[in-house]
């Protein structure tokens, strides 16, 4: 794995015109991968994943002159990312006038659309456990659980209590092994 | 990798199953997808910020970028862009200082304008009148008198016989006409009718 400078570091070399593109192209290469999963959990297809990205770094190119020191830039950008991607998935659903459950029964046939999706493998059993939880929950399960996120980071992200953060890991977790036992 | 841990030992004291699932990603991407991606960002932020016209039609129309020029066929006047057309500082027309309450200082230009008016139209009205009476052809009343014949006078008198303004027959000159040929000149039926329409003028004869 490629290793890259410190965010400080980077923001420096973005804030000089002369290094503007070098320090933001670092950035991109240092949090695309983690960034793309993220969305793509979320939205499922990688055409769409795609272009939740673009726009997230592109919010990030227009919105980092007035990013806060104070604020972590890895908080803030998957905090672009997460809005990002539920404004796409808002969007959808306004756009097929469908319902949260007919939502998660589309997410579950985008997945069984994807190349490689095999139901008995529990992988895939797993995804689609997490595509029928509810929103909020399947947001903390994908924070928590592929990106290791402390609850102090995710309350930043998602602007909700820790403790409720953490009920809502919970019943997440209990639904999917309900799914995986049960489904 | 202590929080790595606690979220391990987390999720076992919550699900034995779930912390036995697989981490690793299911979803395939394309090849070269992640190499690509930065390159392929800048591109469109360039494009959207218009800070590379030149590639964005090289992309749009790679004959358009190719073959065409810039520069104008339109032709110009000599010297169109040297010489001044703009006015200097001091041709320029000054913007006009708006009053800060109009209202109020057109009142008083009204009032004023009026005023000037009405002063005008007095002036005016006591010039033509007093010009009139300068214009008025005067008349030589003791030359003019001897002509009119005297059944003219008489009628004058007696038709405005209140009138003070009148002048005196005697200074009229009509002691100069002579009554007795006048009279011979009207005969009696007129004399007779005369006095029978003013019997006054009869008694006063006759007295």
């Amino acid at each position: 794995m490629a290793s890259f400078p410190d965010d400080n570091e980077l923001l420096s070399l973005f804030r000089d015109p002369q290094t503007k593109e070098k320090g933001y192209t670092l950035l991109v290469r240092k949090y695309q991968e983690k960034i793309y999963w993220h969305i793509r959990r979320l939205v499922v297809d990688h055409d769409d994943a795609n272009d939740v990205m673009q726009n997230v770094f592109i919010k990030v190119w227009r919105g980092l002159d007035q990013f806060r020191e104070d604020a972590r830039f890895y908080t803030w950008l998957y905090r672009i990312a997460t809005n990002e991607s539920l404004s796409f998935l808002e969007k959808e659903k306004k756009n097929a006038s469908i319902s949260y459950e007919d939502v998660s029964l589309a997410l579950s046939e985008k997945l069984a659309a994807e190349k490689d999706f095999d139901v008995s493998k529990i992988e895939w059993k797993l995804q689609l456990a997490i595509q029928k939880l509810p929103e909020k929950q399947k947001l903390v399960f994908s924070l928590r659980y592929y990106d290791e996120m402390s609850y102090e980071e995710m309350s930043r992200v998602l602007e909700t209590s820790e403790g409720a953060l953490k009920a809502s890991y919970h019943h997440a977790v209990k639904k999917i092994e309900e799914y995986i036992l049960n489904g | 990798m202590l929080k790595k841990a606690d979220i391990s030992s987390e999720l076992k004291a919550i699900s034995p199953v779930v912390e036995k699932l697989p981490i690793e990603p299911v979803f395939t991407v394309p090849e070269g997808y992640f190499a690509q991606f930065p390159e392929k960002l800048m591109q469109r932020i360039r494009k959207e910020e218009n800070q590379d016209v030149s590639a964005e039609l090289e992309e749009i129309s790679p004959l358009l970028a190719a073959r065409l020029t810039r520069k104008m066929p339109f032709t110009l006047p000599d010297g169109y862009f040297s010489e001044t057309i703009l006015p200097t500082a001091a041709e320029k027309p000054q913007a006009p200082v708006l009053p800060m309450y109009p209202v109020k200082r057109n009142r008083i230009l009204y009032a004023a304008a009026a005023m000037a008016a009405l002063v005008g139209l007095f002036s005016l009205f006591y010039l033509v009148n007093h010009n009139q009476q300068e214009a008025l052809p005067t008349v030589n009343v003791s030359a003019e008198l001897p002509k009119l014949n005297a059944s003219e006078l008489n009628s004058y008198l007696l038709t405005s016989p209140d009138d003070d303004q009148a002048e005196p027959l005697s200074l009229a000159g009509l002691e100069e006409i002579d009554f007795e040929s006048l009279i011979d000149e009207v005969n009696d039926k007129e004399l007779s009718e005369f006095l029978i329409e003013n019997p006054s003028l009869r008694i006063e004869t006759l007295n």
